[in-house]
């Protein structure tokens, strides 16, 4: 999947809904920024369905250089989602 | 001698004396009595002559209405004071007095400084505050806005405090699918700021960290201090990944929260605004899907009912009207062509009819018939209209109307 931000695409999507809207597009341009929009919808249930999480603590080793370890903690009682 | 009077005396002075102190001595004596005299007291007192050589150390003046008095304050204990002092300024200073042997003067070294009526890290608070105001780095329009849907959230804090708990509390509730790098810092203490700034530095050479979260739990405004270091105060403005800042309860707040990019007023408010709500970004997205298949529909509708109009029109509905109207035309237009043609023969026809009876009232023919006749010579077949040139015997031609006969002249009369 092309990288674009969440908020690029919802909005990308809102300005064809608003084009879309006014009306006065041709048939033509009509079912192509359609097609854009149902893309870019995909788009934004697949960036909001594919996530995965995962948590890393960040450690400095002795030259200095960052490392991520995983890591867990608790949280009271609360299940882990996954 | 004169002086024989004088010098018993003297003399005798100097005997009941136990001993003549050299200036070293006497210095040192001095030094001991102030400074055993002097020692750990509090001083009120107005500051001026401030001079802050690059040594580090501190010199001042604290002076009143009467008195003043050098001061002195050594570079480890300058270091340590959080406000920045200024000429005019009222403190409260603790230390000792001293002597400085080498000039005879006395001085007080210091070990503490505050000012008057305000707590020291308040007014530090206000004074750096005011700064950073000046320089721009509260200003509204450099804050960046949070990402919507992040996937890579980085929090600086504690591993141990409260804040760390309550942001991860809040990311469960909401089964959120980001990931979560957290960078463990000491948030109270010596070299707190410092380890919150670096940590806030090395985060911004970690690739694809969407937002950060920098903050503590509650505590008093000593715990809360680093958050207040100009160190920190630069490393969040400096920061390419947006940084909410979270520290302590509602009622703190800290320069660390006025620089950053969003401030939370606790941590766990600062997982609320990180952390997406699934649900409400499905709902939204949702809707706008919804508007998107709604106007294409739309349209559709719209151009259906154009084509119905344009389907209904009278043109449409009866597309041979026109040729039929010109074919009408074209008939009515032929109709006058042929009418008046007609009418323009008839007009000639009659013309010509004149004509013939006018040709056939000037014909020879007609003269003949009414009893004339015409005599011609027989040879050149030109009529005669005169005697002349005719002799007896002439053989003449003459025309009736009906036939013609030859004859010859028998005689000729004049």
């Amino acid at each position: 999947m092309a990288k674009i931000k969440f908020e690029v695409a919802i909005k990308g999507l809102e300005d064809i809904v608003d084009r879309l809207e006014k009306g006065d597009l041709s048939l033509d341009e009509t079912l192509s920024e359609y097609e854009n929009g149902i893309k870019l919808y995909k788009q934004c249930v697949a960036m909001l369905e594919n996530a995965e999480k995962k948590m890393q603590v960040l450690v400095k080793d002795e030259n200095g250089v960052l490392r991520t370890k995983d890591f867990e903690i608790k949280t009271t009682q609360s299940n882990d989602s996954n | 001698m004169n002086f024989s009077n004088t010098l018993p005396l003297l003399f005798d002075t100097v005997k009941n004396r136990p001993k003549i102190l050299t200036i070293s001595e006497l210095t040192r004596r001095i030094r001991n009595s102030l400074e055993n005299e002097f020692f750990n007291i509090w001083v009120v007192g107005e500051i001026s002559n401030l001079k802050k050589p690059t040594s580090g150390h501190v010199y001042l003046t604290l002076k009143d209405a009467d008195s003043q008095i050098q001061v002195v304050m050594f570079k480890s204990v300058a270091n340590g004071v959080k406000f920045e002092l200024r000429d005019g300024m009222e403190v409260l200073a603790f230390g000792s007095v001293t002597v400085y042997e080498l000039r005879g003067q006395y001085q007080l070294v210091i070990e503490n400084i505050e000012p008057k009526g305000i707590g020291a890290l308040q007014l530090a608070f206000l004074q750096l505050k005011e700064r950073l105001e000046k320089e721009g780095l509260f200003d509204p329009a450099r804050k960046k806005p949070l990402p919507l849907l992040p996937k890579k959230i980085a929090i600086v804090t504690s591993l141990t405090g409260a804040a760390i708990r309550d942001i991860l509390k809040v990311i469960n509730k909401r089964f959120a699918k980001v990931e979560i790098i957290i960078y463990p810092v000491k948030v109270q203490g010596e070299g707190a700021a410092l380890e919150i700034a670096q940590a806030i530095n090395d985060l911004n050479t970690i690739p694809d960290i969407d937002v950060m979260i920098v903050g503590r739990g509650g505590g008093s405004l000593e715990d809360l201090w680093a958050f207040n270091e100009e160190v920190v105060a630069r490393s969040i403005y400096a920061s390419k990944i947006p940084v909410i800042s979270a520290v302590g309860h509602e009622i703190d707040v800290t320069i660390s929260d006025l620089v950053a990019d969003k401030r939370a007023l606790t941590p766990t408010e600062a997982g609320e605004l990180v952390v997406p709500r699934y649900d409400q970004l499905k709902d939204s997205l949702e809707k706008i899907k919804a508007r998107l298949v709604q106007s294409l529909y739309n349209k559709i509708l719209v151009i259906r009912s154009h084509l119905l109009r344009i389907k209904n029109s009278y043109s449409f509905k009866r597309p041979f009207d026109r040729i039929l109207r010109l074919q009408q035309g074209l008939d009515e237009i032929t109709q006058t062509l042929v009418s008046v043609s007609k009418h323009t023969l008839e007009l000639e026809r009659e013309r010509l009819i004149g004509l013939v009876n006018r040709l056939d009232s000037v014909s020879p023919l007609k003269v003949l018939s009414r009893g004339y006749s015409i005599t011609t010579s027989l040879e050149s077949n030109k009529p005669i209209k005169s005697i002349e040139g005719l002799t007896v015997g002439k053989k003449l031609k003459i025309r009736f109307f009906k036939g013609s006969v030859i004859s010859s002249v028998v005689e000729l009369l004049e």
